[in-house]
């Protein structure tokens, strides 16, 4: 029986991480950085922009869904993304919110589509009906509107606003 | 545009391109009218979501306002013209619904009588297979104004006998009919169908039959009633259009942003 092809991906804090090889091809990048190399080798690559964590959860990830195509997430969300999500993306989705966007970061960086649709639709799900204030906080965003801005953008959307 | 300032937050770096086209991709998730809301978190949501907006909305949506009924087509007006979603051009004289011909080289006359009462709006069989509702367009169109785009409402009145403009439907986006049964309430609206309509040249001769599908929303999602405040009818006539724009070919498709 043949050994399954391993590749070593090293993290942006030097945590290295052994991963079939079929399981990160998911991987845009790592695939073109793969198609590049020498097939015999068990390669070594860096991910310089991701830190152990979230690389540990994009493995997670692509272990599962290579198996396991992800269903397209249909846009723009019409309700919330748990009705149109399977179990374990909703299980593999409870994180707090820095690690999120760390993922997100990592997906787009690592060029997995499916993982960057699950991860942004998340956060659209969370944006959903929240105020801006809420928004702000949630994301730990100032307000530096001016005042004149402020009254330009309420003139500007008023239609979609309030009475 | 704003003279915005540079500024770091805890979880999004505002300074990275990258973390525009994420937002973007998260914003793609978004209803067109969860998304004007977002504008007002920060200077940084402003710009990315006035860039999507470039990409996202189309200019100019022409959508037919239809009803059998003069009266009630002209209290449409009125309240829309209350609520200030008319433009002040056609704040001039509201009241006025006067039924105007329209005179394109090629057209199909239909004789409706019998079939359609001239109160109520009735799908009638044309051909063998197509359903039709034919109408006239008033003379005044009011527009729905926005900061990106303008939706010029063509308010179409149906009556016994009538001759279909085929411009006009190939124009138009998509229809938004005024509830036949209830002239008190805008409330319902029929499911979306299609016609057949043959083209005529100037010596009448046949030159081409054409199906043409007219997009409009499922019964009871229009909901505008004569008492409604200004934010329910704009919500309202929001959902036709995002249905409209989402449904009619002629239309940029919200999610194709990104394909290319």
């Amino acid at each position: 029986m043949s050994e399954t092809k391993q590749v070593e991906l090293t993290s942006k804090d030097k945590v290295s991480f052994k991963v079939d090889r079929d399981v990160i091809l998911m991987s845009g990048l790592v695939k073109d950085m793969l198609e590049e190399g020498d097939e015999d080798e068990t390669p070594i690559i860096p991910i310089p922009n991701v830190d152990s964590k979230p690389l540990q959860k994009v493995i997670e990830y692509c272990q599962y869904h290579h198996k396991e195509p992800a269903q397209e997430i249909e846009k723009p969300l019409k309700g919330k993304i748990e009705d149109v999500i399977c179990d374990w993306d909703k299980k593999f989705l409870e994180i707090d919110q820095s690690l999120l966007i760390e993922l997100i970061m990592a997906a787009n960086y690592l060029n997995i589509k499916d993982l960057l649709d699950l991860t942004c639709a998340k956060v659209a799900s969370m944006i959903k009906g929240k105020s801006p204030e809420q928004i702000r906080e949630m994301f730990g965003i100032e307000n530096d509107f001016t005042p004149e801005e402020e009254a330009k953008i309420r003139e500007e959307n008023k239609w979609c606003e309030e009475a | 545009m704003f003279p915005f300032h540079k500024r770091k937050t805890q979880l999004l770096d505002e300074t990275s391109l990258e973390t525009v086209d994420i937002l973007s991709l998260v914003f793609q998730f978004l209803e067109l009218k969860e998304l004007f809301a977002l504008q007002k978190v920060s200077p940084f949501f402003y710009r990315t979501i006035e860039h999507l907006k470039s990409l996202l909305i189309r200019p100019i949506y022409e959508v037919g306002l239809v009803s059998s009924d003069k009266k009630q087509l002209s209290e449409f007006l009125q309240l829309t013209l209350k609520s200030e979603l008319i433009s002040s051009a056609t704040k001039e004289n509201p009241q006025k619904v006067s039924s105007t011909r329209y005179t394109y080289y090629s057209t199909t006359e239909i004789d409706m009588t019998d079939k359609n009462d001239g109160n109520q709006l009735k799908s009638v069989k044309f051909g063998e297979h197509h359903m039709i509702h034919a109408f006239n367009k008033v003379e005044k169109e009011f527009v729905f104004k926005n900061d990106r785009f303008r939706v010029f409402f063509y308010p179409l009145y149906c009556e016994k006998s009538t001759s279909l403009s085929h411009d006009d439907y190939q124009r138009l986006d998509g229809f938004i009919f005024l509830n036949p049964n209830s002239k008190d309430g805008y409330s319902t609206m029929p499911n979306g169908c299609s016609y057949c309509a043959t083209l005529l040249d100037y010596n009448n001769s046949s030159v081409a039959n054409e199906t043409v599908l007219m997009p409009v929303r499922n019964f009871g999602s229009f909901k505008v009633e004569k008492v409604s405040e200004r934010y329910s009818i704009e919500q309202s006539i929001l959902d036709c259009i995002n249905y409209i724009s989402e449904n009619s070919n002629r239309s940029i498709q919200l999610n194709s942003i990104g394909d290319g």
